[in-house]
């Protein structure tokens, strides 16, 4: 059983609202009607004409007050006065331009710092990472109250041993933020990258779209690789399936290209201000994290991240 | 919204429905058919008719049509639509529970 109703209740709605001179028209001329017929059923009653007419609007009980029932019936009254609220509101603001302009100033300054706070706030607290099972990510920092440290990063050593001791974390991996310059093929540039161990691939569940990601015997080993970003693979290398024979020069040593990350992946993600090309802080490096022999534990400038 | 004091609530709907479903008429042909049928039982006001029928025709149970008169003039008359029969019957169906009900109340007798 399809319900027709709507059709013809929108149908109407526009009407009111579309067509209001003659919708209120009609309505005058339906209560002429009726008035004029009972004035004649009273005349032939024998009525005087005026007492007839008084007799019939008698009857009506309030012309005009039905009349503004029946507005109300078609339920769109409401927006009519809204539209003369606004108008109304709109002669009021010019004539007085002084108490428009402080309004106005209170309302932008009113919004502006609500949108602004949002705007942190849904960056900062309210948007998950884009990473998958992002709620199952975060960052270990080294504690040391006594000395009123409590978000320091760790050493290598350190690192590995969290990794070994730890059984909660599905994998821990350690990453340290660098710059590089790059040179040859192009004009030098500085762009900012990581040093992360083998692991951040699995604990980001980030699979390279081109090539791989470096492993365990890469990270220890002594061939230098990177993994670039799919910006930095466009704009120096004109997205070439055959980057990955190429070398890119990184601090003028030679790193072989074994892999590109995916389309608007970014980690970590970079602020403006990180980069000195703005706009584009998608352009980074991930180089294998080194153990350094000379750092000792406790000391270090490493984030593990765990999962 | 007016409602007739000597009426139940949401009757006058029952009513100008069970009208309107025998014929097409314009609203002052409904108020005399209200009074003639109801022997002036039912006092309905000349008014109230008009915000009820507006309503019906809101609610698409009624629609509207301006037609000429026997006596020559334009009227806008109102005839029931398929929605408008199906709520006929839905409260007629009412109505004859809820006043059955009433009636069986009413009749009982004190033992």
């Amino acid at each position: 059983m399809t319900d027709w109703r709507w059709f013809y209740k929108v149908r109407l709605r526009l009407r009111t609202l579309l067509r209001r001179d003659q919708v209120e028209r009609e309505l005058d001329e339906e209560f002429r009607y009726h008035l004029d017929q009972r004035m004649e059923q009273e005349i032939a009653r024998g009525l005087a004409r005026e007492d007839a007419r008084r007799v019939a609007v008698r009857a009506m009980e309030g012309v005009e007050q039905k009349k503004e029932e029946c507005r109300d019936m078609r339920r769109v009254n409401f927006i009519e006065t809204l539209l003369q609220d606004l108008r109304y509101a709109f002669r009021g603001l010019r004539k007085s331009p002084g108490f428009a302009a402080v309004a106005v100033t209170t309302l932008t300054l009113g919004i502006g710092a609500s949108m602004a706070i949002l705007t942190v706030v849904n960056s900062v607290l309210l948007r998950s990472l884009p990473f998958p099972d992002a709620n199952r990510l975060l960052v270990l920092f080294a504690t040391s109250p006594a000395r009123g440290v409590y978000r320091d990063s760790t050493s290598f050593p350190d690192f590995l041993d969290w990794k070994g001791q730890s059984q909660v974390f599905t994998g821990v991996a350690a990453y340290r933020r660098d710059r590089f310059n790059v040179t040859g093929g192009g004009a030098p540039e500085p762009i900012v990258g990581l040093r992360a161990s083998h692991e951040l691939f699995k604990v980001l569940r980030v699979s390279p779209a081109l090539g791989r990601g470096f492993d365990k015997e890469e990270q220890e080993g002594k061939i230098p690789v990177a993994v670039i970003s799919q910006g930095l693979w466009m704009r120096r290398f004109g997205g070439d399936p055959g980057v990955l024979d190429k070398g890119i020069l990184l601090d003028d040593v030679r790193h072989s290209i074994i892999g590109v990350l995916p389309q608007g992946f970014q980690f970590p993600s970079f602020t403006d201000t990180d980069s000195t090309h703005p706009g584009e802080s998608e352009s980074f490096t991930w180089l294998p994290l080194r153990s350094r022999p000379a750092k000792t534990r406790g000391a270090g400038n490493n984030s593990p991240a765990g999962a | 919204m007016s409602k007739p004091t000597d009426l139940v609530q949401g009757t006058l709907d029952l009513l100008l429905l069970k009208i309107l479903a025998l014929e097409p008429l314009h609203a002052w042909a409904v108020s005399q058919r209200l009074k003639q049928v109801s022997g002036d039982v039912l006092q309905v006001s000349d008014g109230s008719l008009y915000p009820a029928l507006h309503k019906l025709e809101q609610e698409g149970w009624v629609t509207a049509e301006w037609k000429v008169t026997e006596n020559g003039r334009r009227a806008k008359f109102y005839s029931l639509t398929r929605p408008g029969r199906r709520a006929l019957e839905r409260e007629s169906a009412n109505w004859e529970r809820l006043s059955g009900a009433i009636s069986r109340v009413v009749r009982l007798s004190e033992v």
